[in-house]
């Protein structure tokens, strides 16, 4: 097939999840000219909580309240082959101000505490410990550390989501905890404790005035002492802010979000957000398309790839390669049913070695499974290596989940290590490009 | 042993140990004849053996080398119970097909001896076979169609009961035996303890039927009594969707991977032999996978891709004492052990078997010791209509779809997306559950198809633990618990087949379950702590 287009370009990012879209944001933002492409990231899966690490992890819960920091610092020194262990806390957390400062000047503002973890309450009544939370989640945080009077409200027919459990799992230590299930008002399919369906049709509903009114008519009777209101976040999709600034008028008090299950809008909004910035930032988009054929014999020169997609074939002369592409879910690794590959470049891939060592007997353990950890090495610079151990290209970097050696459910270090090694993968590849403009390591962090 | 003694003691003419098939057979039967009895099951129904095999209703053609007293006695029954429960049962039809390769011999006599063990199979054109049924392999050298059939064993298990309840037998679950006070050579009382509550029981009947399947020795032992028995594990697999139409048979010796069996809308394949030394741990390997997987491509080519939901194991219970190197070559049959001449004149074990042979066993057994009570009533079994208890109908697969959209009501919404089980179904299988400390996934999961379909779980687990907290009051330490035990359960069975697109749902329950909602921190067991 001959090429329908030839593009040159300084970045090609594959793969559109948090760390191909971070590692875009970054790159654009230094002035690079970057092209994306691959499948696109699963935000609908994404809670809208970012963790950077879990302290609990291996011990149960008995650590809970300790510094993500230490944690990470306790971590590395047992697992130097961690992603955390190839850069300095000081580029993590330029990755964070940076990744931060994008979204809150797309209007989807974030708060974290430096040194600790924040715990939200999940629809499960569970609570779970994350890093940056989106801003409308963070009076449910504060009104249960707390302990202050509220209410929780949710919806006939939203069956991920259970106001009753959250009380249920919280009210011997929280006694001001209220629940309060809903029928949605106004006309449409949220009408008479008919099926809601999903999370994204009651965030459109929800944007309509005449709905946010009904709703506070109906809680109001319900508030009593309580000092803020609790929702599942399916508070707006589009039009988010404008539908937590009326229903606070509306009830007089702070209202909050709490994570959901997928269909996630938290999530969404994130893609939003992304799309919305980075048509603003000039990046190419060759969304969807697969890399075909890719050349990187010159390893002092540019990388040839070719991309296609449905009879288009489109070339492309390129400085740099961040593959971002994911694990499973995203289809950056795919297991066979002997072996675990990597699917764009068949790059190399750290397993077990075998699949009766992928998993272990029970699902819950603490430890995690082996299949996990698998995944792509690289150098400390985080270029991938080949089956000699050698790196594949000076201009070649890999970051993110597909990256061996971390465990995201368990560490719950998913976004710490995506926006860290975006980071320093894009300021490798500035440095190369731009000798000389590479910014110092960013600031200290906080204690 | 030590007793407490304000305990609860029931009296009844016969008890069962045992909420198998054969248990659940027992008590039917003998309730058919006027016979008060009681079953205790130290688990839940068909949580065994029962559980965990093909589904098939055998036609006899398995053993017509092996065991053709065996063979005929299958084809009997096949006869018997697609009369009989026909609600249980898809007759299907199966085809016992040789490919290139397999035992010219074997091949040659299969025709013969199936005719002198009274196991009724028609020749098949061979091109014909193949139009019939696609998916078998194209280098075809025999096929005979024969009356094999798919069964449902949970079914099968909930509704002989449910018959023997309806008559006035009282069933335990949870209920495990704890000792056999005896007394002038006769078991004068049986110490039990619901294992859910702790609380402790007796009871006190004039015969006790040891039915526990895998576990008889088990049992006997706390009598002081020995059995003779050996395990072998059986591994099989669950394909995502329907093969073929027909359970596909093998056309060799017993052997790995010889059939498929289509159960609604899925297939199972399989089994394997393994040797089992105790029962502690009885899980697939990825290596029984493998050996499945490669065993069954010759017969049906696309096993070498489809897509496995899952694996799962029993135990078949051998009677040992001959001396057999392979398993399979072990009798199928089944023994009446009374341990009369080991001194303890009122219990007997019914011991080995198989599921397609589950009434005549029973009936055997009701016949050796309705005598014994002055009881005289013949068998009714053999013809007397099994009740399709409504309650007891969710196991099928396809069944719950058909209701929902049956019952159209506004506000059924559906719990389980996979298998489309909606909250009136789940209300009724709350309702045959009946009793509170019997509410629980797992319990759910076996009398529905709830967590059984491709996602094994992850959206139903936690919409349904909610719904149980909501609707039923449920505390919620107690629906984490259960929660993680469900989920534990279902990967008993997904870890062996987690690759392709398994291996991404398990990545998907697992930043779900793990990453999101931390069930891996939460404190175990009562007093959920925050």
């Amino acid at each position: 097939m001959k090429p329908s287009a030839a593009i040159k370009a300084d970045l090609l990012v594959i793969g559109r999840g948090l760390a191909g879209m971070a590692a875009t944001v970054f790159a654009a933002r230094h002035g690079l000219k970057v092209v994306q492409a691959g499948k696109p990231g699963q935000f609908n899966l994404c809670s809208g909580l970012f963790d950077l690490m879990n302290p609990s992890y291996s011990d149960s819960g008995r650590q809970a309240g300790k510094s993500p920091w230490k944690a990470i610092e306790d971590l590395v020194k047992k697992q130097p082959g961690h992603p955390y262990a190839k850069f300095s806390t000081g580029e993590l957390e330029a990755a964070w101000q940076e990744m931060l400062g994008f979204f809150s000047s797309q209007g989807l503002p974030y708060f974290r505490r430096s040194g600790r973890n924040c715990r939200v309450m999940t629809p499960l009544g569970t609570l779970k410990s994350t890093y940056a939370l989106p801003q409308s989640m963070i009076h449910g945080v504060e009104a249960r550390e707390h302990k202050r009077p509220c209410l929780v409200v949710d919806f006939e027919g939203l069956r991920d989501f259970s106001a009753i459990a959250i009380r249920l799992a919280l009210q011997d230590t929280w006694p001001g905890l209220r629940s309060l299930r809903l029928q949605l008002p106004g006309s449409g399919l949220g009408c008479g404790g008919q099926q809601v369906g999903s999370g994204e049709m009651l965030a459109m509903q929800l944007e309509d005035p005449e709905v946010q009114r009904g709703l506070g008519g109906q809680i109001k009777p319900h508030l009593r002492d309580a000092q803020s209101v609790g929702f599942p976040a399916v508070l707006g999709a589009y039009r988010h802010q404008e539908v937590m600034s009326a229903l606070e008028e509306e009830l007089g008090v702070p209202v909050f979000e709490i994570p959901t299950l997928p269909v996630s809008m938290p999530g969404l909004r994130l893609a939003a957000c992304f799309e919305r910035g980075l048509a603003g930032l000039g990046v190419d988009s060759l969304a969807d398309q697969q890399v075909a054929e890719h050349d990187f014999s010159d390893m002092a020169g540019r990388i040839k790839l070719r991309l296609a997609q449905a009879g288009s074939m489109t070339e492309l002369q390129i400085n740099g390669v961040i593959l971002a592409s994911g694990r499973f879910l995203t289809g950056g690794l795919e297991s066979l049913r002997t072996k675990v590959v990597e699917t764009v470049f068949n790059l190399p891939v750290h397993q077990p070695s075998s699949r009766s060592q992928w998993h272990q007997g029970d699902f819950l353990g603490p430890v995690g499974h082996g299949i996990n950890q698998a995944g792509v090495l690289t150098d400390n610079d985080l270029h991938p290596l080949d089956a000699s151990g050698q790196p594949v290209h000076p201009g070649v970097f890999a970051v993110g989940s597909i990256l061996a050696h971390q465990d995201q459910a368990r560490m719950g270090c998913g976004a710490g290590v995506a926006l860290g090694t975006a980071y320093r993968a894009v300021e490798q590849l500035a440095a190369r490009l731009r000798p000389g403009t590479r910014q110092a390591a960013a600031q200290k962090v906080p204690a | 042993m030590q007793s407490n003694p304000k305990r609860a003691i029931h009296k009844t003419q016969v008890l069962v140990i045992g909420g198998g098939v054969t248990g659940a057979g027992i008590v039917r039967d003998l309730a058919l004849r006027g016979v008060d009895c009681v079953l205790v099951e130290r688990a839940d129904l068909a949580a065994g053996a029962s559980g965990a095999n093909h589904g098939l209703l055998h036609s006899g053609a398995r053993y017509i080398a092996t065991d053709p007293k065996s063979a005929h006695e299958c084809h009997e029954e096949n006869q018997i119970l697609k009369r009989v429960a026909p609600h249980c049962i898809e007759s299907c039809g199966g085809i016992y097909l040789a490919v290139e390769g397999d035992e010219g011999n074997y091949i040659a006599d299969f025709a013969g001896r199936c005719e002198a063990a009274g196991v009724p199979v028609e020749p098949l054109d061979l091109n014909e076979a193949k139009q019939n049924e696609p998916g078998i392999a194209a280098n075809l050298v025999a096929a005979y169609s024969t009356q094999d059939a798919s069964i449902d064993p949970f079914r099968l298990v909930m509704d002989n009961l449910a018959h023997a309840k309806s008559l006035g037998c009282r069933a335990f679950l949870h209920s495990q035996v704890q000792g056999f006070k005896i007394e002038r050579g006769r078991v004068a009382l049986v110490e039990l303890k619901n294992l859910r509550t702790g609380g402790e029981f007796a009871i006190e009947a004039d015969q006790v039927i040891n039915a526990a399947g895998a576990w008889v020795g088990e049992v006997a032992a706390l009598a002081g009594l020995n059995i003779n028995i050996v395990f072998s594990k059986g591994t099989l697999l669950v394909a995502g969707h329907r093969i073929t139409g027909r359970c596909i048979m093998r056309l060799r010796k017993p052997a790995d991977a010889d059939a498929l069996v289509p159960g609604g809308t899925v297939s199972l394949i399989g089994p394997t032999s393994v040797r089992l030394d105790n029962l502690d741990n009885i899980r697939p390997t990825v290596d029984e996978v493998d050996t499945i997987i490669e065993g069954s491509v010759p017969m049906v080519p696309e096993l070498g891709s489809v897509r496995y939901i899952r694996a799962f194991s029993g135990v078949r219970p051998l009677i040992a004492g001959q001396n057999v190197n392979d398993d399979r070559n072990a009798s199928r049959g089944f023994d009446l052990i009374c341990h009369e001449s080991q001194g303890v004149t009122n219990l007997t074990t019914v011991a080995g078997g198989k599921l397609s042979i589950y009434r005549i066993m029973a009936e055997k057994l009701c016949d050796l010791i309705c005598p014994k009570l002055g009881v005289s009533a013949p068998c009714r079994t053999r013809t007397e209509p099994l009740p399709d208890s409504e309650n007891n109908r969710w196991t099928e697969p396809g069944a719950s779809p058909k209701a929902w959209i049956e019952r159209s009501q506004p506000n059924d919404h559906i719990l389980c997306e996979c298998e489309l089980v909606s909250k009136s179904v789940l209300e009724e299988v709350l309702a045959a559950l009946n009793g509170a400390d019997q509410m629980n996934l797992t319990a759910i999961g076996l009398r529905s198809r709830i967590g059984k379909g491709p996602c094994q779980g992850i959206t139903c687990g936690a919409r349904v633990s909610n719904y149980l907290i909501e609707n039923h009051g449920m505390g919620h330490a107690q629906a984490i618990t259960g929660l993680r035990n469900f989920l534990n359960g279902r990967w008993k069975g997904e870890r062996t087949v987690a690759w392709a697109s398994q291996q991404v749902q398990a990545e998907l329950k697992e930043a779900i379950y793990c990453g999101f909602l931390e069930l891996q921190n939460q404190p175990q067991g009562p007093g959920q702590k925050v």
